[in-house]
């Protein structure tokens, strides 16, 4: 390599997933005192040396040593100390300041799936855990599971109680929300063919309760980018009734690129296009630039990425021949990160209308590093802002048009948010003409 | 006193950068040209670098802090073509090439562009296959700016500015001669990006030595390339370094 600079690599590694793990192994030993104490130095000097805000918003990080210090070496257990990292990390009150520990990280290269499910997706809505989504397919969709049914119980814990251990979080609303949603869909889901028994509230708000076989899910794995382990990533691509194209994933990683990508061709004489990235927790930041580009005839930025020293500009560069039809984005408050840079762009770009609810405010990109102890550590190296300016984090995307999740018109079988999508792509669609630009 | 020094590299040619260990007497400081002349015998000499026309590498890419690796190729012909390749476990192909008229990269996520205005101007100087002879062609102004450690090497360092595009700051070892590291702020379309690149491990492969070790760091990552494999003079066809069709 005599003179090459890899610029195409400078940007497109920044990685911005939010705890996006699931099921993996056990591990069946504990790290020596050593380890534990190395795990917290390398924790607490990153954010020290690397944070993107070398104020940390006026924290007194050294302090904040002081005050965790003992408790990281009063921890008895891996566990423990991970626990002692996390409410540190939460000191920060920002996105994007994780410690996984190693029982949640996938560490085999399978594209098989590693965990099973009931095929539903749910919100909490107001202290309520309501479905919002049934895979007509799965188990759940035959047990008579609907969306707008309200779940009160996973086995033996209670919803309520499950919510209620985040009442102390320090992390911020958005985090809190994204966990508490993964908390109990972590504990609906699990391997194929175990089961578990779900109480419920009914479309007439009658108790119900039924015993459900998890199944094994119908995606992929994404292989493991370094320390960034494989993920669950599912996509959905159909078009709707009156020809509009519908595109859903669930995260953004390198296995769904080239698929969103081949999808976005797919669909180029439909009269537009809905990407659905409600629940969506992000991924990989260069995906969503490399989407606009399947979608725009001019070179756009996304927004801009400000670390310690200099920044970065999400760009999207025009690919051949792109689709030219109208474009609406779902989001909704779990549509995190990368989602949150897809959406805002298109948004600000004035690409795409945004349809849906405020997301998550969670956009900050990051890496992960593997610490002594087997867990990994994931931490922001820049914030986000939109190209006008306006900092995502903790604010969200605000959709250009508001619709709610709404328990009757889910029970209805509906999904209002999906109707005003389609809405508003009619009001959008051209009326004739190729969607299709030649370049 | 220049002439001196002058005179005696040139007399002396690489005996002289063994014995001196510098560039003359004590306090002294060389000029642009004694250093640059310095580099060029280091390395073996404008005959032997230009005998080569063309270069194949093959080696490993790693970023440590994120556990990412892959394998790296390089493709380079004199004048000035060059095909980068990376291929990343678990991320895919990154190319990026120049034909001597476009330079173009290539991303699995970002897709294919082509590159224009500074960047291009930076590339088309990095693409130069006689580079390391041609640094006084290459850039419009270079000065002395001191002298600087570098890890534990006492360096002298240039700061070479080129039409178009970011100026460099080129660090020579004052034992060796050999460059070791470049800082530049790397133009591309998301920003201008710090990268400081320190060259080691240099190796002769045809009478020429080249850095078969890499880092590159950056703000958010550092990269490092490890050479396993150099060849000159392969047969290389022009259209390999041409621009992929799109989609």
């Amino acid at each position: 390599m005599k003179r090459v600079l890899v610029t195409a690599l400078l940007f497109a590694l920044a990685l911005g997933a939010l705890i996006a793990t699931s099921r993996a192994f056990w591990v069946d030993r504990e790290s020596t005192p050593d380890q534990r104490r190395e795990a917290f130095e390398i924790v607490w000097r990153t954010v020290k040396e690397k944070h993107f805000d070398p104020t940390l918003g006026g924290l007194d990080w050294d302090k904040i040593k002081r005050d965790y210090a003992p408790r990281a070496d009063a921890a008895k257990t891996d566990s423990e100390l991970y626990e002692v990292l996390q409410q540190m990390l939460g000191e920060l009150h920002q996105s994007h300041f994780n410690i996984i520990p190693p029982e949640l990280i996938i560490e085999d290269d399978t594209k098989e799936p590693a965990g099973g499910g009931v095929g539903l997706d749910l919100r909490v809505v107001d202290g309520l855990a309501m479905i919002t989504r049934v895979d007509p397919n799965s188990t759940g969709a035959r047990a008579g599971l609907r969306p707008g049914f309200i779940v009160t119980r996973v086995d033996d814990s209670p919803v309520d109680q499950l919510i209620a251990r985040f009442a102390k979080s320090k992390d911020s609303q958005a985090i809190t929300r994204f966990r508490i949603n993964r908390s109990i869909l972590g504990r609906i889901n699990g391997a194929p063919k175990s089961s578990v028994r779900l109480s419920y509230l009914d479309g007439e708000d009658k108790a119900r309760e039924a015993t459900i076989e998890r199944e094994r899910l119908p995606g992929e794995m994404s292989q493991r980018m370094g320390n960034f382990p494989p993920q669950y990533a599912e996509l959905e691509v159909k078009r709707l009734a009156g020809g509009a194209g519908y595109i859903r994933f669930n995260i953004f990683v390198m296995l769904l690129s080239d698929r969103i990508k081949a999808a976005i061709r797919s669909l180029h004489d439909a009269p537009g296009i809905i990407f659905d990235i409600r629940g969506n927790p992000g991924g990989l930041g260069a995906i969503a630039p490399g989407i606009v580009g399947e979608l725009e005839t001019r070179e756009v930025s996304l927004g801009t990425m400000k670390m310690r020293r200099g920044e970065l500009k999400f760009v999207a560069f025009p690919q051949k021949n792109p689709y030219a039809g109208p474009v609406a984005v779902l989001i909704d408050g779990m549509s995190a990160s990368t989602s949150e840079v897809l959406a805002g762009g298109l948004q600000e770009a004035k690409r795409a209308i945004v349809v849906g609810e405020r997301s998550a405010g969670a956009v900050l990109p990051s890496l992960f590093e593997k610490l002594p102890t087997g867990a990994l550590f994931q931490y922001a190296i820049g914030d986000y802002r939109t190209p006008s300016g306006v900092l995502v984090e903790g604010l969200g995307v605000k959709p250009d048009v508001e619709a709610k999740v709404n328990r009757a018109t889910l029970l209805a079988g509906r999904d209002p948010q999906l109707d005003e999508a389609v809405r508003q792509l009619s009001k959008a669609a051209p009326a004739v003409g190729s969607r299709t630009v030649r370049n | 006193m220049k002439r001196t020094v002058m005179t005696t590299l040139i007399g002396l040619a690489v005996a002289a950068t063994v014995l001196a260990g510098g560039f003359g007497q004590k306090d002294s400081m060389p000029t642009v040209d004694q250093i640059l002349d310095k580099y060029v015998q280091a390395i073996g000499g404008k005959a032997a670098v230009e005998k080569q026309t063309s270069l194949t590498a093959k080696g490993a890419f790693e970023i440590p802090a994120m556990g990412m690796s892959g394998n790296a190729e390089e493709y380079a012909k004199a004048p000035n073509k060059m095909l980068f390749i990376v291929d990343i476990a678990g991320h895919g192909v990154v190319q990026q090439g120049y034909n001597g008229a476009v330079a173009w990269s290539s991303e699995p996520a970002q897709g294919l562009r082509e590159e224009s205005g500074a960047e291009l101007a930076s590339t088309k100087i990095e693409s130069e296959f006689h580079k390391e002879t041609k640094i006084r062609q290459l850039f419009s102004k270079i000065e002395f700016k001191g002298k600087e450690k570098v890890g534990e090497k006492d360096a002298y360092v240039l700061l070479a500015t080129p039409t178009g595009s970011s100026a460099q700051k080129l660090y020579f070892d004052i034992q060796s001669g050999l460059l070791i590291r470049t800082d530049v702020e790397q133009d591309t379309p998301q920003g201008k990006v710090p990268v400081e690149k320190y060259l080691d491990d240099y190796k002769d492969v045809d009478g020429v030595k080249i850095p078969f070790t890499r880092r590159h760091v950056l703000p958010q990552m550092t990269f490092v390339i490890k050479l396993t494999d150099v060849k000159h003079n392969v047969a290389i066809d022009d259209a390999k370094f041409n621009k992929p069709a799109g989609q």
